[in-house]
């Protein structure tokens, strides 16, 4: 579904990707593991054409998407849940989700269908629409991020750290509520992780990221039992 | 006395409106940029001349209809603006965004000095006369600066608050790359926002013919004054040019009771500086 062929990807003199190689498949989980600065974010910034690849093709649906705007990418079906939530702080609740549908054309019933869908999965969000997004704590932040991600019906979804700075209690129900998005919308997922335990425990397949590069990558099973994978990302 | 008081009260809030659409005009491009537009009072400017210059004199067209294509054209330079000053120029440093919308305000004055000359002109029978209330004395000029500007305030709350596109401009005022990852077409939006402020430029310069005549420099003081009242009111929030403009102006216009009135145009600047000294932030300025 997803094809990225070896892209290199620059700010401006220093070279963030290097050679970066990843496929996604249809319905599947995958996880993107590495420590800090290894490149995740912008893997998921080149994708949306945030920044874009120096070399290499990034392919959606057999589409080559890598010189597109980031709003043309959207409308592709791409949606990124960026790392730090990204909230629109003035606007309540309620138009942050209505914004996350800007690039859907919905009838008031579709997007009425829309909401409901997101209170559904994230109840809190529904006692707090009428709240300023800026007002609500960071775990209700991220809910009403991932939450806003899936207004707009996406093909492919990709949370950079879902689980940054969350209670443990949180992290898991978050972790359970991507499963659910995977398996009821069913749609692709990548997650981007600091908490690699977590990450190949939900996923299928994972790739490892160093310095810029894939460094492994595989079934995510073996690689949580790797000796390797447990000694760098998994405290021994 | 007291008519005297109602009438200055009646013409510093005309002159208050004129300066919460200044506000109102580069709030938006600061908000939608993060750049301050010095080419502005060169826009408003340009409308008058677009107007009452080309539409009206020239072509002799009827009011309105040399209005209303006037806005078609002021539409066009807000793209124009929006495509080689703001789009461009709005990730550099200050100094470069700085002399980009300063040369463009040039470029403007100029072209306007080049196609009209330096003489001013006015438009006669273009909201002059007065109207009566009792002994009341009220010119037609102030009443038409406010209604309009009160339409003006109204018309642009509803469509940032109600149409998809001004909800999207506010997006962009809040946080560029989450407005991208939502699809909105950021660079797009930002014309749009270009479109609008130089379409108020346009209606802030035709409203002023009465009042300061069609010259080259019409618009240099209220530019100012504007500035004065948005900083007054709370930087980039467009309810405070409205509170900062009406308080300017009725400063402005009350002081005549006290010093002489050509010491007028110094008040507003006064008041600016009070302002920045004891609550920087404005009358309804947050705390940032
Ligand atoms: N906007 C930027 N300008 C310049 N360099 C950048 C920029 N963003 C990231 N980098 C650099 O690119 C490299 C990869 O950063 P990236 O954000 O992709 O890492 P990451 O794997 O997401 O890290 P983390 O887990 O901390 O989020 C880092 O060395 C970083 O300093
Ligand atoms: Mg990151």
């Amino acid at each position: 579904m997803l094809s990225i062929k070896s892209i290199d990807t620059y700010y401006g003199e220093v070279q963030a990707l290097m050679d970066v190689s990843v496929e996604i498949g249809e319905k599947e989980i995958v996880a993107i593991i590495g420590s800090n600065g290894a490149g995740k974010s912008t893997l998921m910034k080149s994708i949306m054409g945030l920044v874009h690849p120096a070399k290499g093709t990034i392919e959606f649906k057999g589409e080559v998407i890598s010189s597109l705007n980031t709003w043309d990418v959207v409308k592709k079906g791409v949606i990124y849940i960026p790392e730090g939530r990204e909230v629109f702080p003035e606007l309540s609740v309620l138009e942050n989700l209505e914004m996350g549908a800007y690039s859907k054309k919905y009838s008031a019933k579709e997007l009425k269908g829309k909401l409901d869908m997101a209170y559904d999965l994230f109840p809190r969000l529904k006692e707090r629409q009428k709240q300023k997004a800026g007002s609500l704590s960071g775990g209700e932040q991220q809910m009403l991020a991932i939450a806003r991600g899936l207004m707009s019906d996406p093909k492919l979804l990709m949370c950079d750290e879902p689980s940054l700075g969350l209670a443990p209690v949180i992290v898991d129900e978050m972790f359970d509520t991507i499963v659910r998005v995977n398996q009821e919308m069913k749609i692709p997922i990548i997650v981007v992780e600091q908490n690699a335990y977590m990450a190949l425990t939900i996923s299928q397949k994972a790739f490892v990221m160093e310095n810029g590069r894939v460094v492994q990558s595989g079934d995510s099973q073996e690689l949580i039992s790797s000796p390797e994978i447990k000694k760098a990302y998994l405290g021994g | 006395m007291l008519n005297t008081i109602l009438q200055l009260a009646v013409s510093g809030a005309a002159l208050g409106f004129v300066y919460a659409l200044v506000g109102i005009e580069y709030s938006l491009i600061w908000n939608a940029t993060g750049l301050l537009n010095f080419s502005h009072d060169k826009i408003i400017t340009l409308g008058a001349y677009v107007a009452a210059g080309l539409f009206f004199t020239k072509m002799g067209l009827p009011i309105p209809v040399s209005f209303i294509l006037s806005i078609v054209v002021m539409i066009l330079v807000g793209f124009l603006m929006a495509t080689v000053v703001l789009n461009p120029l709005r990730k550099m440093t200050t100094i470069f965004t700085i002399m980009g919308t300063i040369l463009f305000g040039k470029m403007i004055y100029e072209l306007i000095r080049l196609l009209y000359g330096s003489a001013p002109f006015t438009v006669p029978g273009l909201m002059t006369g007065t109207v009566h209330i009792g002994s009341l004395v009220i010119a037609k000029s102030n009443v038409y600066i406010i209604v309009i500007a009160v339409i003006v305030v109204a018309a642009l709350q509803i469509f940032m608050q109600t149409t998809k596109t001004g909800k999207a401009m506010r997006c962009v005022q809040q946080n560029k790359k989450a407005s991208e990852l939502m699809g909105i077409n950021v660079k797009q939006n930002i014309r749009i926002t270009a479109a609008i402020s130089s379409v108020i430029c346009l209606i802030i310069g035709f409203m002023v013919i009465p009042l300061y005549t069609v010259s080259l420099s019409m618009a240099s003081m209220i530019g100012l004054k504007g500035f004065a009242a948005g900083v007054v009111g709370g930087f980039g929030f467009l309810p405070g040019c409205i509170v900062g403009g009406i308080v300017v102006g009725l400063i402005e216009s009350a002081s005549v009771l006290v010093i002489p009135s050509v010491y007028k145009d110094a008040v507003a600047f006064l008041v600016l500086i009070i302002f920045l000294l004891i609550k920087p932030t404005g009358i309804l300025g947050k705390k940032s």
